[in-house]
């Protein structure tokens, strides 16, 4: 069963299309990333999603009812803007009981508890807050609701990293609890420790949708070399694709599902060093330009 | 210095700009309009005559001794009230360049990058000066190349000088307030108060008495007499500007950025908020509370020349019996009822500003947020258009209540509380109508909402102009006030009222459906 489901939505501002036949949906109790670069429409997504705009065509379902028969689907969500803005001479803790006020949830146990754990001083007035503080109120807000579905833009662009692991353990427990979560970010690594499924969008389209472990085919993995050996030996293998040299040690791109096999020609080598970097959003990129280019 | 001033002028120019342009297009229309309509000597004569009135007097300044020719008309009828509006264009760019830009950051970024602290006081201030001479030179040269007869060279100089200088006093005593208070909505509005508060003093003292109006800026213009006796003088009291100047570095160079002297900071305990209206209600409390306080101050002023009037009157009882066979009325009545309806068309303006803050809402993203939890735009809209009605109703029933209760002495005023009352209902319906206009517009779009501003200064202009040179009403059939009885003289026109209400509240409705369907953000 979905929670959400979006079938060809299209939107365009004046000559750029923003969102083009976009289709995605998120299972009840899954975490689902929503990953693409800035500017790739993501947030155009997000707020046809919580009606702010609406689709030029192409229809989005909240529990397979489509949202424009349904006027109070939206107490169903709930959601975290990228760049939260608040009433300036609220205090935080006035902005949090407002949203919990005109949704209707009482629980104040669980509020001191997430402000806690969040570390916010709810005393202070909004416009005293800096960007991390006015997130952590939305995200308070968003987590004390008993909405089904989360939706989170760029969620943890303000927030330190012990606040970012504060957020996680937050997320995971509402998918716990059986919610659905929408995570839209840039950030691939983020989206991989949580998401169960992820689509990537980029110029308005989606261009990849799957478990991440089934888009491994399209990652590759960076990884950093010094050997006694001669290196330039791998550089013809098929599943080598970047090679590149700085002053000690070798940049080798590799496809990720190749692993076994690359440190299989590695090993001769006599490998005195070995690191490797997680795929980026980037390489994903250039691999599906690629394998794009080699189709057509 | 060079890079900053380079920066902040590209950040204010187009504002700048189009302010010259306004101002100097409301000021270069006039004297061609006056030397059409009032060409012959006789006429100007008459009209001086009218002006002569305390209810008129309270508006204008004055009325200038000597030969009452088209350039002396000109300065007498545009001069002070011009001047709110140089006042104005002070306020806004000094705000903008000053306590805005620390609001948001800017002025510490830019310190991290060397730029001295007498780098941006010596930005702000030659921004200042500049614009103001580019305004005046733009009227002054105006004035001069029409070339209309007796705008000469002497008084057109000291037009726009005195203007000029009007507008950098107000520029300069906001710098001074940006440095008091701890936001550039308080330096904001302390400056567009005492703006408007002096403009309210000088109207009072300039009917009771003149002497007392030199401690007004405005009666420093009156005095200079431009075009008559043009005494460059009364261009002295404007050095001040120096010593504000001097306040305001000192204050700025001796104290810490985000920092103020004087700090609002009320310790309240956690408010309880819990729906929409509440939450802009406490957004909106200074807003509206400030407007109600400026309309009650409106009335008493405007009461407390009522005395003056009845003197008048019974002093120039050719005239009044002249005014009486004219129109059948109580020449007090009428004067009455002239205010009354200056009153209403600054009533409208709460009604405005607060039926436009859900903008605000927009602007800064939080409308989505709102959206996203469940609350319905169609009634956001609709309380921020009731809010305006409200308290554009509340602001005319405090006027009133003010006038009544400043006139309550002068016997020949037979004008009761209830009449009173129903007056102010009877221009609701204008509240009503422009707060739906505005409702219509931020449904259609919010960069269209800009028209309903457009579409008021019209009916200010038509309706003020109307009342000091006698434009004839056809102007006014696009504004309320031409259908609306101009009470109390005039019987309340039910019929007039419930239309004009009755359209204003569709325009407003049709605005929430609307609102509810378009795009957001």
């Amino acid at each position: 069963m979905s929670i959400l489901e979006l079938k060809n939505t299209t939107k365009t501002f004046g000559d750029t299309i923003a969102a083009h036949e976009v289709s995605f949906h998120i299972e009840k109790g899954e975490i689902f990333g929503f990953i693409g670069p800035n500017g790739a429409g993501k947030s155009t997504t997000i707020r046809m999603i919580i009606g702010a705009l609406t689709p030029d065509s192409g229809e989005i379902f909240v529990d397979d009812q489509p949202i424009s028969k349904d006027p109070h689907y939206k107490n169903k969500l709930t959601y975290v803007p990228g760049d939260v803005n608040l009433w300036g001479n609220l205090t935080g803790d006035e902005v949090i009981n407002f949203f919990m006020k005109t949704r209707g949830y009482t629980n104040t146990d669980r509020k001191d508890e997430l402000i806690e754990k969040f570390r916010l001083d709810p005393k202070k007035k909004c416009k005293a807050y800096s960007k991390g503080n006015r997130q952590k109120v939305a995200l308070i807000s968003a987590f004390l609701s008993n909405a089904d579905l989360l939706i989170f833009d760029e969620p943890t662009t303000g927030l330190d990293p012990l606040m970012e692991r504060s957020f996680h353990e937050e997320v995971i427990r509402a998918k716990n609890e059986g919610k659905s979560i929408l995570l839209s970010s840039h950030i691939l690594s983020e989206v991989e420790k949580l998401a169960d499924r992820i689509a990537i969008i980029r110029d308005g389209q989606i261009i990849e949708t799957g478990q991440l472990a089934d888009l491994r085919h399209i990652t590759r993995i960076e990884y950093v070399v010094q050997a006694k050996g001669d290196l330039e030996t791998l550089k013809s293998l098929p599943f080598v694709h970047e090679f590149t040299q700085d002053h000690d040690s070798t940049h080798i791109l590799v496809d990720n599902d190749k692993a076994p096999e690359f440190l299989e020609a590695l090993h001769p080598l006599q490998p005195m060093q070995l690191e490797t970097r997680p795929p980026r959003l980037e390489d994903i990129f250039m691999r599906y330009y690629e394998d794009r280019s080699d189709q057509s | 210095m060079k890079q900053f001033f380079g920066i902040v002028l590209r950040d204010v120019r187009f504002r700048i700009l189009m302010w010259i342009i306004g101002i100097s297009a409301l000021t270069l229309i006039v004297p061609p309009a006056f030397a059409n309509l009032y060409g012959e000597a006789a006429d100007r004569e008459v009209l001086k005559e009218t002006l002569a009135n305390p209810a008129m007097v309270a508006m204008v300044g004055p009325v200038p001794e000597g030969t009452y020719t088209i350039a002396v008309m000109f300065s007498h009828e545009m001069l002070v009230f011009m001047a709110i509006v140089h006042g104005l264009f002070g306020v806004m760019i000094a705000n903008a360049v000053s306590r805005k830009m620390e609001d948001q950051g800017l002025l510490e970024y830019v310190s991290s990058t060397g730029i001295t602290r007498s780098n941006i006081f010596g930005t702000q201030l030659l921004i200042g000066i500049l614009m103001n001479i580019a305004l005046g030179a733009v009227i002054f040269t105006g004035l001069v190349v029409m070339d209309i007869e007796s705008f000469g060279l002497e008084g057109s100089m000291l037009y726009a000088l005195g203007t000029a200088l009007f507008g950098l006093l107000f520029y300069m005593v906001t710098l001074v307030l940006a440095q008091l208070l701890p936001s550039s909505d308080w330096s904001f509005g302390i400056a567009l108060s005492l703006l408007l508060l002096f403009y309210l003093g000088r109207a009072i003292t300039d009917v009771v008495n003149t002497d007392y109006s030199v401690i007004f800026p405005y009666h420093w213009l009156s005095r200079i007499e431009p075009f008559g006796v043009n005494d460059f003088v009364w261009l002295s009291p404007f050095l001040i500007i120096a010593v504000f100047a001097w306040l305001a570095w000192f204050l700025f160079a001796k104290r810490d950025l985000d920092d103020a002297y004087i700090t609002l900071d009320f310790k309240n305990k956690t408010r309880r908020i819990g729906s929409y209206p509440r939450l802009q209600l406490t957004g909106m409390k200074v807003l509206i509370t400030s407007w109600l306080a400026g309309m009650l101050l409106i009335g008493l002023s405007y009461g407390s020349i009522f005395g003056e009037l009845d003197t008048f009157i019974n002093e120039n009882q050719f005239l009044a019996q002249a005014m009486e066979s004219e129109s059948g009325m109580d020449p007090i009545l009428q004067f009455l009822s002239t205010l009354m309806m200056v009153t209403a068309v600054v009533g409208i303006i709460p009604a405005l500003m607060v039926s436009a803050r859900i903008l605000r809402e927009e602007k800064s993203e939080r409308l989505e947020m709102l959206v996203s939890a469940d609350i319905s735009r169609g009634r956001m809209l609709l309380t921020h258009g009731i809010f305006g009605v409200v308290t554009g109703a509340l602001g005319l029933v405090l006027a009133v209540i003010g006038m009544y209760a400043a006139s309550i002495g002068v016997e020949d005023i037979g004008v009761t509380i209830g009449e009173y009352m129903l007056t102010a209902l009877n221009y609701t319906a204008a509240v009503v109508l422009f707060t739906g206009l505005s409702m219509l517009l931020i449904g259609i779009s919010k960069k269209l909402h800009t028209l309903i501003w457009v579409y008021y200064l019209y009916s200010f202009f038509v309706n003020y102009l109307g009342l000091i040179i006698g434009l004839d009403d056809a102007w006014r059939i696009v504004t309320p006030f031409h259908f609306l009885a101009e009470m109390p003289a005039e019987e309340m026109d039910w019929i007039a009222w419930a239309a004009i209400t009755a359209i204003g509240i569709a325009l407003g409705i049709a605005g929430a459906a609307l609102f509810k369907q378009r795009d957001i953000g």
